[in-house]
């Protein structure tokens, strides 16, 4: 919101605060200084101030409010532009309410208008606020809306056909706004309109029928309060923002329209020289009551962290013109009409704080009670992985989780179905990642773009998908490498030993079930841990500067639950025997058959003979499986009875 | 005598000798079956007893002393061949650099205020990113159609109830839907907010969020805690100063800023001309947050804040486009903390 030093000074003429004064005092206050520009109004150099409006605070949305606000903080009187009671005529006006929409209106109906142009100062005043002059009477009520925070809409009488009538619209048509832009209404509208056609979308914008021009000899004005939250709905729903959609989605005083319509009636009878032709019109049906709170002024104290007197405290919160009973206590402090925001002790507690200066409270590290520790496990081995991961030589990147559906498709091994966003702004970019891999390939192109020699990241952080309906999203950790023959071996050794240190024992690759595109399909591998699949490597078919890419990943979430139930035991022993090797062949269709048969060996061999098992050769048999040999290594056993139960853990006896 | 002729002359014939084989050569040459010592050690059985006594132990030093010259030169030749190999072998393994990897900016500035956060007794918290309307908004006081929502554009999944969340105060909100209070609690997170990406706006960045609930709680406590934070990131010359700010889940609410480092509070583009720099926001929780917690606000009371953490860690690290952090084109330098061979 702009404000002219010079109006400034007008309405509080005993004010001696320079602009930057007030500028600082403002923002300290809670309207922070947006702008101070040199200008020249009205043949006078002048300065423009622009402040910052709080969302709560609809009434700083005026010259009027702001300069309150400004008369507060330096404690001086305050001069409202002066009004004079309205004088109506017999004549009714046919207007109908017929939506509970609408929280109070005025509407008067004026004749003997002169429309003209306005005088240069208005022209002026209405341009350091970007808003183009019309004739007269339109640029009063835009003067008003400036001045007091209230839009009003003005029509010309004469064109109106039968009834004003406000209600919400239920059809699907079509209006062109006084700007000429056409806007398409749908359902839900507050419209004010006649028996012929749409005269405004209410407390948004006027539509080009019954405007006021030159032609106008009668204007109906109207001022009115709607419900906030229906005309945000309508402004988001239409896309039309208006300096007075801007005001009336916001929660304006219904007290002080009083006010504002009788300032902008006088305004038009003074300055276009017309008369009253109607009765006043007024729906209040649900009138404001006076907001007394029941106050402990010790609160003040107690939140702020410093001994404020009672004293000060009632100054302060007279300055901002509440009224306070303290004869006893709790106080009752009574809040001005214009402040619809306080609700309560802990509002008003703000205000004698904020005006008080929180530059003036005591800025101390506190030393509060010790408190349970809450971290998730997850968190805590997150920092742990990051530097296991660092000191293997992998770099961090952190990237995009919003992704083509196309790259998501092309990418995804994990069965859900994609999340997408319904109103993404950038749409090549509308769905969630569903691996951290498709995050990882984006992140490769870019450094083949870009030439960087060597690729070794990972990335630690969300992937999201839909299962039955439900939004999902887990913590995963992926990893994406570019290197030699070898880089699959090395990328395995990694994720074997990222999981070792982590506290899982044993893990399995086995060929994966789900493959995708991007992968080579000879080159898949499921990662497993216990009997679940984890994660996912594999090579991808494209490459890296030539070099063979592959990426792995796997399910941080899983495997933290796992290790919870999982407590690895001690892999330290005391070697009080020699080791025996012993080798056997097993037959099995594929790697997970042989997994399964080796998970039941080791389970039948127990933790106190085995000191290792691996498979030290693969052979393909005519018939379609595989002959493995399989190496044991037996501790605390002697030669016989390593013998002996080997052959029988093999079922070679 | 012979024996020392023939020692001396061995001596010589030795020390030319190259290579264990023809050290073998030599040997045979000198001690072997029929070498030139043992042809004379043969002899010695021609010789008369009395010749012979005299002779035999002469003749045996004489061995001895040409097998000690054969054991020293063959000690030689295989220090020398050892040295020969390794020095080969260290030269195939080549000079690779050792290769450590870095972390991000954005970890690397949450690692410094969880630091701090940890050191007085916070945990750390961090939640979903897909939130509900509710836990986003609703439970902050912000309920639906609240004007406080232009603040924040939001992504939706299925509007108006399941959104990508547009500020880490979720998390608090979960927080406290969860866990019994006493609580100190940071949570660091990424965020989502509709907005046209370019220089200085991207619509996924990065928030750090701390939430404090116990009997009693001040501003006084909450600006010392901000000020140890931005202590510990700029350093306790670093100026700071709390001006009253709206957010709807506080009141009071707090605007905290820093006095512009570029220009140290005189004016300049960086800080848009007013010495000071927005921060994030902060304030006592609102008593409505707190309810709708389960907690009552007469016994309950709390602060909060939040900071966006994208633009400390493009400050910290010099990065002047904010896609950079999220973009391929953030790099590490390769030898940046490496060892050097």
């Amino acid at each position: 919101m702009k404000i002219l030093y010079s109006q400034i000074k007008q309405l509080i003429p005993s004010l001696a605060a320079t602009p930057a004064e007030i500028g600082e005092a403002l923002t300290m206050t809670g309207f922070m200084q947006e702008s101070l520009e040199m200008v020249n109004y009205n043949g006078q150099p002048d300065v423009l101030l622009g402040f910052e409006i709080r969302q709560n605070r609809p009434d700083c949305l005026s010259v009027i409010g702001l300069t309150r606000e400004i008369a507060a903080y330096f404690n001086l009187p305050f001069n409202l532009p002066p009004t004079t009671e309205l004088t109506p005529a017999e004549t009714e006006v046919p207007i109908r309410i017929e939506t509970s929409a609408v929280r109070r209106l005025k509407a008067v109906k004026l004749q003997n208008i002169s429309i003209k142009p306005s005088p240069q100062w208005l022209v002026d005043y209405l341009a350091l606020y970007e808003i183009n002059s019309i004739n007269l009477p339109v640029d009063l009520s835009n003067y008003v809306m400036l001045l007091t925070g209230y839009p009003s809409h003005l029509m010309d009488y004469e064109l109106l056909d039968g009834d004003t009538v406000w209600s919400i619209n239920h059809q699907s048509r079509e209006i062109t706004t006084l700007d000429g832009t056409s806007v398409k209404l749908k359902d839900e509208e507050l419209i004010i309109h006649d028996r012929h056609s749409i005269i405004a979308l209410a407390g948004i914008i006027g539509t080009d029928y019954a405007p006021i021009t030159e032609k106008t000899k009668i204007i109906l004005a109207e001022m009115a309060l709607y419900d906030p939250a229906l005309i945000r709905r309508n402004v988001r729903a239409l896309h039309v923002v208006t300096e007075a959609s801007n005001r009336l989605s916001k929660n304006l005083s219904l007290v002080d329209l009083d006010y504002a319509f009788n300032l902008l009636i006088n305004l038009l009878l003074d300055q276009t020289g017309g008369e009253i032709a109607s009765q006043v019109v007024e729906d209040y049906k649900e009138k404001t009551e006076v907001k007394t709170i029941k106050f402990e002024p010790q609160l003040v104290s107690e939140l702020g962290g410093i001994n404020i007197e009672l004293a000060q405290c009632r100054q302060l919160l007279s300055q901002l013109e509440f009224t306070v009973n303290d004869a006893q206590l709790p106080w009752e402090v009574t809040v001005p009409s214009y402040r619809t925001d306080i609700e309560l002790p802990e509002d008003v507690v703000e205000e004698v704080l904020r005006l008080y200066r929180f530059d003036k409270l005591p800025s101390v590290l506190p030393a509060l009670p010790a408190t349970l520790d809450i971290t998730p496990p997850l968190t805590k081995a997150k920092e742990r992985w990051r530097d296991w991961l660092a000191f293997q030589g992998w770099d961090e990147v952190l990237s995009w989780t919003m992704v083509g559906l196309e790259d998501n498709a092309l990418t995804n091994y994990l069965p859900w179905a994609i999340a997408t966003v319904q109103n993404a702004i950038n749409e090549d970019y509308p769905a969630l990642r569903q691996t951290i891999i498709v995050s990882l390939i984006k992140q490769a192109h870019e450094y083949a773009k870009e030439q960087v020699p060597e690729l070794k990241i990972f990335e630690l952080g969300k992937v999201f998908g839909k299962v039955e309906n439900s939004y999902q999203e887990a913590e995963h950790l992926g990893w994406l490498v570019g290197g030699g023959d070898r880089v699959i071996d090395d990328l395995r050794q990694t994720v074997s030993g990222f999981l070792a240190y982590s506290g899982v024992e044993r893990v399995y690759f086995y060929p994966a079930k789900n493959i995708p595109a991007i992968a080579n399909p000879y080159a898949a591998w499921e990662i497993i841990i216990g009997e679940e699949p984890i994660g996912f490597l594999a090579q991808l078919k494209e490459h890296y500067n030539d070099k063979i890419m592959a990426t792995a990943e796997i399910d941080l979430e899983q495997l933290i639950s796992y290790l919870q139930e999982h407590k690895m035991p001690a892999p330290t022993v005391e070697i009080t025997q020699k080791l025996i090797t012993l080798d056997a062949n097993l037959e099995a269709d594929d790697r997970r058959e042989l997994g399964i048969k080796l998970q039941d060996i080791e389970d039948k061999l127990g933790r106190e003979s085995l000191w290792s098992l691996a498979v030290i050769d693969e052979f393909s048999l005519p018939n379609g499986r595989c002959r493995y040999t399989i190496r044991a290594v037996y501790k605390e056993l002697d030669d016989q009875s390593a013998k002996k139960l080997h052959l029988q853990v093999f079922g070679l006896s | 005598m012979l024996g020392d002729q023939i020692l001396t002359e061995l001596s010589t014939q030795i020390k030319e000798v190259g290579s264990e084989a023809e050290l073998a050569a030599l040997w045979h040459k000198y001690l072997g079956r029929e070498g030139i010592i043992k042809a004379q050690v043969k002899a010695l059985a021609q010789l008369p007893l009395e010749e012979k006594r005299e002779q035999g132990p002469l003749w045996q030093r004489i061995q001895e002393e040409a097998q000690a010259l054969f054991d020293t030169r063959a000690a030689e030749l295989k220090k020398a061949s050892e040295e020969a190999t390794w020095q080969a072998e260290a030269q195939s393994l080549g000079l690779v650099p050792v290769k450590l990897g870095h972390l991000h900016p954005i970890t690397q500035t949450i690692r410094k205020l969880n630091e701090l956060f940890i050191s007085l007794g916070y945990s750390i918290m961090e939640e979903r990113e897909i939130e509900t309307d509710e836990f986003c908004f609703q439970r902050l006081n912000v309920p639906l159609d609240h004007p406080a929502r232009d603040m924040q554009d939001t992504f939706y999944l299925e509007e108006p109830n399941i959104l990508l969340r547009t500020q880490t105060s979720s998390v608090e909100a979960r927080v406290l839907a969860n866990y019994a209070p006493p609580l100190k609690v940071v949570c660091p997170g990424r965020v989502y907010r509709n907005e046209t990406v370019n220089k200085s706006n991207h619509f996924i960045f990065h928030h750090y969020q701390g939430v404090v609930v116990m009997p009693k709680i001040s501003l006084s406590d909450l600006f010392g805690t901000f000020t140890a934070l931005f202590q510990a990131i700029y350093g306790p010359e670093v100026k700071i100063r709390f001006r009253n700010k709206y957010y709807p889940e506080v009141e009071p609410g707090v605007g905290p800023d820093m006095q512009c480092f570029n220009c140290g509070g005189k004016g300049c583009s960086v800080c848009k001309g007013v010495g000071w720099i927005e921060m994030g926001g902060a304030g006592l929780i609102h008593p409505k947050v707190l309810t709708m917690a389960g907690l009552d606000p007469r016994e309950w009371h709390g602060f909060a804040f939040g900071l966006g953490l994208d633009r400390w860690a493009m400050a910290s690290y010099n990065i002047t486009d904010i896609r950079t952090l999220l973009g391929g084109n953030l790099g590490y330098k390769p030898y940046h903390h490496e060892n050097i061979i």
